[in-house]
């Protein structure tokens, strides 16, 4: 078994060395825009460290023991019959609830951070439907809400800003999920959830339906477009402008 | 019913009766397993069953992995692959995992304990054929889509968790999810028979001198799964019911639109679903707590302490079911203390890890087949162990939750923690049922193949899950990084495939041709590797008393004063008073249950009520006088004649 770990230790390497694109996604968690998706990617990584060299601790001792106390060819005798250890116990339990502590602060510190919205922040109604996202945005001059074309199922947002999104649904639960950006928050029917996020770096960014809906459940897809403040206003502007020719203002049906 | 009765010289009319009995259930024939309400032949006819759908799940994830294996594929469509994997979770979790390990608590506990049988062997039969016509009927659904062959299939479609309100008939018309949730509500039934039986069956039917401390492990995890069923199952029976309400009589508990709760039903299946994956887990531990000290020859390492985790993860486990639901919105203080008391639960885990690594340590260890399985347990366990822990990291699991990263880590704890612990007692108590040695060689072929598959199938995930890749999409498109990691998978899953039908032909070839196993063959510690492989219907000859934990182990070797261990000489053993009293060894005058119809009649209600709430209520009076007669007649039926 050990080596078998060190053929898939090399074969990691290889990849890790090889294969940068292996690790690469339009998605990925680990390569955030903002930051909220920033802070999760850290808080992982805090917890990621550590599971993994315990990982590799108990494995490898597990390994090591089999190898150490196997019964060899000629072995007639028992083992001394050891019972247990209560110091060893106590060690063993313990030291994980201290290491575990350890985590509590980060979380709970990171649970707060995330479940408030920053002031000052842009305000837009997300709705989930099967199978798609609509986005409205405050009119600034205090006008009726603007949609963004629905069709589009794309939702822009300026650099740097902080972004406070109320998440409903119509129909069944969805989750909105921008991996880049922030984790996912649950749209679920009959109720209004909160999430905030920022991007930090301009770019269009994947997102997706993270909670089963059916049929079209899989291409559920959106985009978030982080532009500079002066796109955005000039986009807004333009879908204010649409939105007064398009009369009346889409509806959309779940099916 | 513990004691054996001596029967009288003078043959009685109760003398022939018995013989008559003797005959008809005479352990040949089909209906001899039919009428049976021999803990043994139950125990194997729930492992055979969940087997079957071991089979019919594995092929399942055979069709999502071929589905998955590159981008944009269109071998099923949304449809057919929401059906397949729907099913493909409640099979394995409620057809597969619950069911094989009753299997094993059915063969077990009762040799363990010292008993004849169970406290109540009548319902433990109810229970398998209860449990027999809800996976039956549940599958029954497949075929009520139009033409299977076709590819038409009428499976439910609402995944195995079924999240109101997609649960609905509006957004789940048909039958599919009316099957899933009746199936459901009746496979609960036979899970509360077995947990209420098994709980007074560890409670009163233990052989003297055994005490809860004296108990194998084994045991002590089949006491604490019990419990949680007794109390997981009726949650999830209100929520059933509530389903059932919403989808045949129009009630509004789930559909927000006329003021329902969606997040109702989310509470309640967790309530039940985070006990439920310690009621897969546990009794995989308890195989493992057995397996390890046999083959290294030493005692478990800190029994008491693996015990009481074991009931801490019992009674901690209610409190961490809302961490399935951390991006549901409960806010900040529910996520804080869900997110603490998830990171705590890992506490009792690492305990038990460790001492199975203390157990091993010092050890004189042989590389049999189920102690590969065993190892392979801790080693895979441990990973999922640990990727559990991140996910208490609330924050950071607003990312994972709902990725492939969640589908690789409950893979790790269910499939390379029970199913791999599940194989670990196949290989360890095969011999004692069926008399013969699986090989081992072609053990170890299984093992490895199944070893390197199961990575190969669920390491790609987590990484596919940290790119970003959702669960339960029947299609990604291509350019987004996961073609690579998912084909990797699906090459593991048929290399898991291959593994399975190695050890079927094991099965096959040493039913026949195996090494004979006689009593003690691996010079074991517990109870029932002292009576003769396949043991007898009765089971004991003589109720053994009991002088120890790992009793059978203290009549073969003393320890002298720095413990080690020093053989007894075969016939001088200090408890040789327990043993084997010359007048019953023929099993004649013991009385054992009489074998009984009215279980699987009482049962077969069940399935017809269900299929008369989906189709047509008459049918649900035939289903009701079915099982009331079959209930009546059971109860006038006396357990033993006399």
């Amino acid at each position: 078994m050990s080596r078998l770990l060190v053929v898939a230790m090399l074969l990691g390497g290889v990849f890790a060395f090889a294969g940068c694109g292996l690790f690469s996604s339009p998605q990925n968690t680990f390569a955030p825009g903002g930051q909220v998706a920033a802070d999760e990617k850290n808080l992982f990584l805090l917890t990621m460290w550590p599971a993994l060299v315990i990982m590799i601790g108990v494995e490898f001792g597990l390994v090591w023991i089999l190898w150490r106390f196997r019964r060899k060819k000629g072995d007639s005798g028992l083992p001394a019959q050891t019972h247990g250890n209560n110091k060893l116990e106590i060690a063993w339990t313990v030291a994980p609830i201290i290491l575990l502590a350890l985590f509590i602060a980060p979380t709970v510190g990171g649970i707060v951070d995330l479940g408030r919205t920053p002031k000052n922040s842009l305000e837009i109604d997300v709705t989930g439907q099967r199978f798609l996202w609509t986005f409205s945005y405050p009119d600034p001059k205090g006008g009726p809400p603007i949609q963004a074309p629905p069709e589009k199922s794309e939702m822009h947002i300026p650099l740097g800003k902080t972004i406070a999104l109320k998440l409903k649904a119509i129909d069944v639960n969805h989750s909105f999920w921008v991996p880049k950006l922030a984790g996912k928050t649950d749209a679920i029917p009959g109720r209004a959830n909160h999430m905030w996020l920022k991007g930090d770096t301009l770019g269009t960014y994947e997102g997706q339906c993270a909670e089963f809906c059916g049929t079209g459940h899989g291409v559920m897809r959106f985009k978030v477009v982080v532009e500079t403040q002066q796109d955005f206003d000039a986009w807004l502007k333009a879908q204010a402008a649409a939105q007064r020719t398009d009369q009346p203002a889409l509806a959309f049906q779940g099916d | 019913m513990a004691g054996a009765t001596l029967t009288p010289k003078r043959v009685t009319m109760a003398d022939a009766v018995r013989e008559a009995r003797g005959a008809a259930g005479s352990y040949k024939g089909i209906w001899s397993w039919i009428a049976t309400v021999d803990h043994k032949r139950i125990g194997i006819m729930y492992g055979l069953t969940s087997f079957f759908f071991f089979l019919v799940g594995g092929l399942e994830a055979l069709l999502i992995r071929v589905q998955l294996a590159r981008p944009e594929n269109a071998f099923l469509s949304p449809d057919q692959y929401n059906r397949i994997f729907t099913m493909h979770g409640t099979t394995m979790v409620f057809l597969v995992v619950m069911p094989m390990s009753a299997a094993f608590f059915n063969l077990l506990v009762p040799l363990m304990i010292g008993a004849r049988d169970v406290a109540f062997p009548r319902m433990n039969a109810f229970s398998f054929w209860v449990f027999l016509f809800g996976g039956l009927f549940m599958n029954l659904s497949f075929f009520t889509g139009g033409n299977i062959l076709k590819g038409d299939i009428g499976a439910p479609d609402a995944g195995w968790f079924g999240y109101a309100p997609l649960t609905l008939n509006k957004f789940s018309p048909g039958n599919g999810v009316n099957y899933w949730l009746i199936g459901l509500q009746i496979l609960g039934i036979a899970s509360l028979a077995g947990g209420f039986n098994f709980i007074v069956t560890i409670l009163n039917m233990r052989a003297p001198g055994m005490s809860l401390f004296r108990m194998p492990l084994f045991v002590w995890m089949t006491l604490v799964t019990s419990f949680l069923l007794i109390f997981a199952m009726p949650v999830i029976a209100v929520a059933l019911f509530e389903l059932m309400f919403d989808r045949l009589f129009d009630a509004n508990f789930f559909n927000a639109a006329k003021g329902g709760t969606p997040l109702l039903w989310q509470h309640m299946f967790w309530l039940f679903g985070h006990p439920e994956v310690y009621i897969l887990i546990l009794p995989a531990m308890g195989i493992v707590s057995e397996v390890l000290p046999t083959f290294s020859r030493k005692p478990l390492f800190g029994y008491p302490f693996v015990v009481f985790s074991g009931v801490a993860i019992g009674f901690m486990s209610w409190g961490v079911w809302a961490h399935h639901m951390y991006t549901t919105g409960l806010g900040s203080v529910a996520n804080s203390a869900f997110g603490i008391s998830t990171i705590m639960i890992s506490i009792p885990t690492g305990v038990k890890i460790f001492n199975w690594m203390a157990t091993l340590w010092g050890g004189s260890i042989s590389f049999k087949t189920p102690l590969y399985f065993a190892v392979g347990f801790i080693a895979m366990f441990t990973i999922g162990g640990l990727t559990g822990v991140t996910h208490s990291i609330v924050p950071s699991d607003y990312q994972q939750q709902d990725t492939y990263y969640v589908v690789a880590h409950f893979h790790q704890v269910l499939f390379g923690g029970a199913i791999f612990g599940l194989f670990s007692g196949i290989y360890y108590w095969f011999p004692k049922f069926t008399g013969r040695m699986l090989s081992e060689g072609w053990g170890k072929l299984h093992f490895w193949l199944m070893f390197i598959g199961f990575n190969l199938t669920f390491q790609p995930m987590m990484v596919l899950g940290l790119l970003g890749m959702p669960r339960r999409i029947q299609s990604y498109p291509d350019g987004y990084g996961w073609g690579f990691w998912n084909a990797m998978a699906t090459f593991g899953a048929f290399t898991i495939a291959v593994s399975i039908l190695v050890f079927i032909y094991n099965v096959i070839v040493s039913m026949r041709h195996g090494e004979v196993a006689g009593e003690d063959p691996w010079d074991a510690r517990t109870l029932e590797w002292t009576i003769p492989s396949p043991p007898p219907p009765y089971n004991f000859a003589e109720i053994p008393q009991v002088h120890a934990l790992d009793d059978f182990w203290h009549r073969k070797y003393a320890e002298d004063p720095h413990g080690m261990p020093i053989p007894i000489p075969v016939g001088a053993s200090a408890h040789a008073d327990s043993g084997h009293g010359d007048s019953h060894d023929d099993g004649h005058g013991i009385h054992l249950p009489s074998p009984s119809y009215m279980p699987i009649i009482a049962a077969a209600g069940f399935p017809l009520i269900g299929l008369g709430l989906i189709y047509d209520a008459a049918l649900v009076a035939v289903g009701a006088a079915v099982m009331v007669v079959g209930l009546y007649l059971w109860v006038l039926e006396p357990a033993t004649e006399e």
